[in-house]
This record gives structure tokens, sequence and C-alpha cells, in this order.
């Protein structure tokens, strides 16, 4: 677990659900790049209903409407790390919608066993940029 | 050729031209309501009961043509599993009006649709006996 609470940018990337990089869909090529890059991670969700930049309507409760789903891949990270890779991200992206967002990190780990947890209030809410406590490993 | 390759070749045709039609009348409406298949049932429900009835009573439209047109292209064309999945989609989310509107309308429209084509065939038939 490395150090990662306090301000942070969330990426949110807008794209459709039949949107391919390379013949894989593209969220999930964006999702491999970002782990490939050791990005702290990513999450990918598909929406029920939208439309975007060509107004076209989607929507899961429409057959004909229901094949091209809005997709948002999330993904918190430093501003550096995001800005470093938006380059790479905006050549895979055919069409779509990127924001970026400040976001301020209060948990991120991977596992804590409840006896590690301890009874109080854990988490950082300062906002400033203080590592974890180095994992030993 | 078998029965079934000539209603292969229409029911290519005729599930290409819902999905084509279906996604243009809903993407040109812009609603969530379902349009595209209750036009798509009622239009095929229209050119069945035409075809029925005409190819019946015109010798020169074999067996083949007429599972062409019926079996495989309105049955290709129009879909009841689509309007069975969009009404559950509908009554799920508790729009409990516009389902029992989407059902109504499909069935009414749709029996009437058949009536037209039907009384339409009769038309045209009588009209080619006068010739």
């Amino acid at each position: 677990m490395h150090g990662f609470k306090g301000e942070r940018v969330l990426m949110r990337i807008h794209i459709g659900e039949r949107d391919k990089f390379h013949g894989k869909p593209l969220y999930e090529a964006i999702v491999e790049l970002l782990r490939a890059r050791h990005y702290a991670g990513a999450t990918v969700f598909r929406a029920v209903m939208g439309f975007g930049a060509t107004a076209h309507l989607r929507s899961d409760r429409i057959e004909v409407l229901s094949l091209d789903l809005p997709i948002v891949v999330e993904c918190v990270e430093t501003e550096e790390k995001i800005t470093a890779i938006l380059p790479e991200i905006d050549q895979m992206i055919e069409g779509g919608l990127i924001t970026l967002e400040r976001a301020k990190v209060i948990m991120y780990r991977a596992n804590l066993p409840p006896e590690r947890r301890g009874t109080g209030w854990e988490m950082d809410m300062s906002g400033l940029w203080e590592p974890d406590e180095p994992k030993a490993s | 050729m078998p029965l079934y390759v000539w209603v292969a070749i229409g029911s290519a045709a005729g599930g290409v031209l819902r999905f084509l039609l279906g996604t243009l009348i809903q993407q040109k409406t812009g609603s969530t309501f379902p349009v595209g298949t209750l036009a798509i049932n009622v239009t095929g429900s229209l050119v069945l009961g035409f075809v029925v009835r005409y190819a019946l009573a015109t010798p020169a439209i074999g067996p083949e043509f007429r599972a062409l047109l019926t079996a495989g292209l309105c049955g290709g064309y129009t879909t009841f599993s689509t309007f069975s999945y969009e009404s559950v989609a509908l009554i799920e989310e508790g729009a409990y009006h516009r389902a029992a509107w989407y059902v109504g309308l499909s069935v009414v429209l749709s029996l009437a649709a058949t009536f037209i084509g039907i009384g339409l065939a009769r038309e045209v038939l009588n009209w080619r006996r006068r010739l």
C-alpha cells in the first residue's frame, strides 16, 4: 500500500459499450493501460440511459437502443499521472467525453484485517498528502 | 430447395429490416416508449394479413415464395419476444400505465392492421378480377 491520501484528481471518461480499440472493448483497453502503468485503480460503470455528442439516445429498456449503452471509466490519481496518461487515452478514443475533478482521497487500502483496524476513526480527512506507514513486506 | 431455406432468406431480410427501421423510428422520436417495436409489429401484421390472403388466391405465388414472405420475412420482421421484454421492462420500473398502453396498443393495433391487410388483399383481388 502506497501513500495515496489527500488531494487527487478524479478522471471520468464517457464512452460507449461498443467502442473498440484494436478489436477489444475500449473500456477494457483503458483499464488494462492504467493497470499496466500501475495507476491506483480504475472502475467501469455501465449506465442504464443516456446520449452523447451524436444525440443518439441509449436505453436498456428499449431493445434496439440497448446495444451501445453509455460507459463511464473512473480513475483517481495524482494530477501528474492523470496528465501524463491523457495523450494516450485521447489517441484511443474515437468519440467521447473526459472530465477531471478535484477529489479528496480519505481511504485507499487493499486488505486490512479487522485485528489491525483498531476501533477508532482512522480515515485521514486532513486533505494533506501524508504517506501511509510503509507496509512491512 | 427445402422450404426452410426460403424461410431463412426471408427471416434474414426481415430481421435486418426490423433492426434498421426500429432503430431509426426509436432514434427519430427520441422516445423511451417502445414506439419502434410497436410500429414494426403493427406494419408486420398488416403485411402478413395482406400477403397470406393475396398469395393464397394467386396461383402464381407458389409455396416457396409464400414461405419466404410469411414465416420468413414477416416472422423475422415482427417480434413478440421484444414486445414481451419491453412490456416487462416497463412493469419492472413501475411504469404500469405505459405498460398497459403498450400491451393494449400492440394487441389492438396489430389485430386491426391484420384485418386491414386482409381487407386490402380482398380489394386488390376484386379489382384484379374486374380487369
